[in-house]
C-alpha cells in the first residue's frame, strides 16, 4: 500500500470534522475523494499532506509512519485549489522552488526543472509569469511544481474547479494520462461526480465526516451501499416499500399494489421490514403491454417528455409518485415506440437492478 | 394574502424607481455630466490650493530691495540656502529623520499589519483601534502628552531606571530621538493600513505551498510573503516619508530649539523673521526633494514587479 490510514480522525473543538476512518490506496491508483462541501474530503487530503495534524489515528506512506512528520518530509506532492502558484516567480522559478529549498546544486536544479517542464509540455513557457498563462497551463505548472521532488504520492485539491467546462474535460484526460504514464499514486478531491466517475480508478464517497463507500466507478453507481451514495451519484427513482416475503434467493417487496422481486441484497430482510426501493432511470424501460412475469413492472401515465438528442427522458405518474425513465434514442427505437404525453405505460426493470435501503 | 402584499411592495417601488433610474443613467452616460460634477471640487482646489501655492512658491524667486521695496526676479534665496552648511545640515537632518521614521514604522508596523491581515476579525478590530488611536486625539494634545512621558523625570525614564537599563535619566525630550519616537507613533497607521490590505490579499495557500515544498518560516517570509507585500511596503513608506519630512507640530514640541527641521525653519523664516521669500525658497527645495524621493520609490516599485529572470 502506498497510503494507509488507520483510524484517522480530526476534531475541531467539539466538532468532529472527520470521524475515525481507514483507507488504503495501492501503488499507481488514482483515487477520488468525492462528496458535497463540508463533508471532510479536503480535511482528509490536508491530513495526508501534513498541512494539519490528526486528532487520532495513524498515517503511513509506503509503509513509513508519517503521522507526525512535517509536510515537506512526507514524500508527497501537493496541487492546491486554484494552484497557489507564486505570482512573483516565473514558471521556471515556481518549479525550481522545492529543489532550491532542498539546497540542491544549481546545475542539478536546472536539469531537473527543464526535464519536468518537458513532461508537462511547458518547456517553452519557463520564462512566463503565472498570470500570463491560461488556466490549463497554470494547472500544469502546479502539477510540475509538485512532481519535481519525485514524490511517492500526488495529492490534488479540486484540481479542475478553476477551469471552464471544455478545458476541464481536456485537462481531466491529460492528468489521467500523465498519472498513468508516471504510474504515480494519486488522490484528488472533487465535488463533481462526473469528474470522479471519468478519471478515477476508485472513488471514496464522503458525507458528514465519514467515508460512505470506496469502490470503482461502476461499483458506486450500480451497487451504492447507502442512500447517500445513491443520491449523490447519478439520479434515481425512490419508492417506499415493505417486505412481503424473503428467503436466501431473493425477496418480494410491496410498493402500494405492485409486487417487486429482488434478487441481490436480500440477506437480513424479514417480513414486514420497511424499505426504500430505488431504481436508476436508465435501468428502466417503457412498454405498452403488461411485461413478462420475470420483470418488475409498475403502471402509470406519461406526464412529460424531454428529448435530449442521444436520449429521451420520460416522466411518468405512478400512483402519485413521479418516476423518471431514460431511454437511449437508437435507430431501432421505431416511431410506434415513441411515447407521448397521456399514454398509459408499463415501466419495467430487471430484479437485479433493484436497490434496497433500510428505512 | 400576506405574501401577496409583501411581494407587491418591491414591485411598486420598482415601478416608481425604474423610469427615474433610466433618466438618471441616461444623464450619467453623458460625458459633460461628469465634467459638471467635477467642476466644484476642481474650482475649490484651484482657488484655495493651486493659486495660493503658486503665489507662495513664486515668492522664492523674488528678491526685495530693503530700501525701495522693489521686487526683482532672483535666485539669490536658493544660492543663499545651498551655499550655507548650516541650512544644508537642517535639510540633511530632515531627510534623515524621514528615512529613520519610515524604517522604524515599517519594522514595527509589519508584524502588526501581518497579524491584522491573518489572525482573524477579533485581532483585526483591536489592532485597528490601537493603531489609529493617535489619529483620534488632537496632534497638539498628543504631543504634549509625549512631552510628559519623555521628560527626564517622566514615566519612561522612571521605568528604564527601575528595570536597571540605565542609572540616570536619558535625555529624550528636545532630542532627535524624542522627535523620532513622536513621529513613529503618529505615522504608524499610515504604514500599517496599506500594508495590512496588501497582505490580506496574499493567498494564505501560497505560504502552505511554500511550506509543503520545504521552505522554513524564514524562507517563507523572505521568498514569498515579503516580495508579495512590496506594493504595501512602498505605499506605506511613501506616505510615512512625505508626512515625516513635512511634519511641523511634533518636531516643534518634542524637538524644541535643539532639533531644527525644514518645516520649523520655514515657519521661523516666515513668522518670526518675516522673510517670506527665503521661507518660500526653502519650502520649494523640500517639495522638490520629496518629489524626487517619490519618483525613486515609483521606479523601485515598478522594478520590483518585473520577473527576475
Amino acid at each position: 500500500m502506498d497510503i494507509a490510514l488507520e483510524g484517522i480522525g480530526k476534531r475541531y473543538g467539539n466538532d468532529l470534522a472527520l470521524k475515525p476512518l481507514d483507507l488504503q490506496v495501492p501503488p499507481g491508483e488514482l483515487l477520488a475523494l468525492l462528496g458535497p462541501s463540508g463533508c471532510g474530503k479536503t480535511t482528509l487530503l490536508r491530513l495526508i499532506a501534513g498541512l494539519i495534524e490528526p486528532s487520532q489515528g495513524k498515517i503511513e506512506i509506503r509503509g513509513r509512519d508519517v503521522t507526525h512528520v512535517p509536510a515537506h518530509r512526507r514524500d508527497v506532492g501537493l496541487v492546491f485549489q486554484n494552484y497557489a502558484l507564486f505570482p512573483h516567480m516565473t514558471v521556471w522559478q515556481n518549479v525550481a522552488f522545492g529543489l532550491r529549498m532542498r539546497g540542491m546544486p544549481k546545475g542539478d536544479i536546472r536539469r531537473i526543472v527543464d526535464e519536468t517542464l518537458e513532461v508537462v509540455q511547458l518547456g517553452r513557457l519557463g520564462g512566463r509569469l503565472p498570470t500570463q498563462l491560461s488556466g490549463g497551463q497554470q494547472q500544469r505548472v502546479a502539477v510540475a511544481r509538485a512532481l519535481v521532488l519525485k514524490p511517492a504520492v500526488l495529492l490534488l485539491d479540486e484540481p479542475f474547479a478553476a477551469l471552464d467546462k471544455a478545458l476541464r474535460d481536456q485537462m481531466q484526460i491529460e492528468l489521467r494520462n500523465l498519472q498513468r504514464r508516471l504510474n504515480i499514486t494519486s488522490i484528488f478531491v472533487t465535488h463533481d461526480q462526473d469528474e470522479a466517475l471519468t478519471i478515477s480508478d476508485r472513488i471514496a464517497v464522503m458525507n458528514a465526516g465519514r467515508i460512505e463507500q470506496v469502490d470503482s466507478a461502476r461499483g458506486v453507481f450500480e451497487t451504492p451501499k447507502t442512500e447517500f451514495v445513491l443520491g449523490f451519484i447519478g439520479q434515481s427513482n425512490k419508492f417506499e416499500g415493505r417486505v412481503e416475503a424473503a428467503n436466501a434467493h431473493g425477496a418480494t417487496v410491496a410498493i402500494r399494489d405492485w409486487r417487486i422481486k429482488v434478487v441481490n441484497a436480500s440477506q437480513g430482510l424479514s417480513v414486514g421490514d420497511k424499505l426504500t426501493v430505488a431504481v436508476r432511470p436508465g435501468k428502466m424501460s417503457l412498454s405498452r403491454e403488461a411485461p413478462a412475469a420475470d420483470q418488475n413492472a409498475i403502471e402509470g401515465t406519461i406526464i412529460d417528455t424531454l428529448y435530449l438528442g442521444t436520449s429521451t427522458q420520460y416522466y411518468v405518474e405512478t400512483g402519485g409518485v413521479r418516476t423518471e425513465v431514460h431511454r437511449q434514442n437508437t435507430d431501432s427505437s421505431s416511431a410506434e415506440q415513441n411515447f407521448a404525453i397521456g399514454d398509459r405505460v408499463w415501466i419495467t426493470w430487471l430484479p437485479q437492478s433493484t436497490l434496497l435501503f433500510p428505512r | 394574502m400576506a405574501t401577496a402584499e409583501y411581494t407587491s411592495v418591491p414591485s411598486l417601488t420598482y415601478r416608481l424607481y425604474t423610469p427615474f433610474s433610466k433618466v438618471l443613467s441616461h444623464i450619467a452616460q453623458q460625458k459633460w455630466v461628469f465634467l459638471l460634477l467635477l467642476l466644484p471640487p476642481l474650482l475649490f482646489l484651484t482657488l484655495f490650493f493651486v493659486v495660493p501655492m503658486a503665489m507662495f512658491l513664486r515668492e522664492g524667486f523674488v528678491a526685495v530691495d530693503p530700501h525701495s521695496a522693489a521686487r526683482t526676479l532672483s535666485f539669490g534665496n536658493y544660492v543663499r540656502f545651498l551655499g550655507s552648511p548650516d541650512y544644508l545640515k537642517v535639510l540633511w537632518n530632515t531627510l534623515r529623520l524621514g528615512v529613520i521614521v519610515t524604517f522604524l514604522c515599517l519594522l514595527l508596523g509589519y508584524p502588526l499589519a501581518y497579524a491584522m491581515a491573518r489572525f482573524g476579525p477579533r485581532w483585526q478590530r483591536w489592532i485597528l483601534v490601537a493603531v489609529i488611536s493617535p489619529l483620534m486625539v488632537s496632534v497638539v494634545i498628543r504631543t504634549f502628552a509625549w512631552q510628559v512621558i519623555l521628560r527626564n523625570r517622566g514615566p519612561l525614564n522612571d521605568f528604564l531606571i527601575a528595570i536597571g537599563i540605565v542609572d540616570s535619566p536619558v535625555r529624550l525630550l528636545f532630542t532627535f530621538t524624542g522627535v523620532v519616537i513622536g513621529l513613529v507613533h503618529v505615522f504608524l497607521p499610515y504604514m500599517v493600513l496599506p500594508l495590512a490590505s496588501v497582505i490580506e490579499k496574499i493567498d494564505p495557500r501560497l505560504e502552505e505551498a511554500a511550506r509543503s515544498l520545504g521552505a522554513n518560516v524564514f524562507r517563507r517570509f523572505f521568498e514569498v510573503v515579503l516580495p508579495l507585500s512590496m506594493p504595501g511596503i512602498l505605499a506605506g513608506s511613501m506616505l510615512v516619508f512625505t508626512a515625516s519630512v513635512s511634519a511641523y507640530v511634533v518636531p516643534e514640541l518634542l524637538g524644541g530649539e535643539r532639533v531644527q527641521v525644514v518645516p520649523t525653519m520655514v515657519t521661523q523664516q516666515i513668522l518670526i523673521l518675516l522673510d517670506w521669500q527665503f521661507g518660500a525658497a526653502i519650502a520649494t527645495i523640500l517639495i522638490l526633494l520629496t518629489l524626487l524621493v517619490l519618483a525613486l520609490y515609483r521606479w523601485l516599485s515598478r522594478r520590483s514587479f518585473q520577473p527576475a529572470k
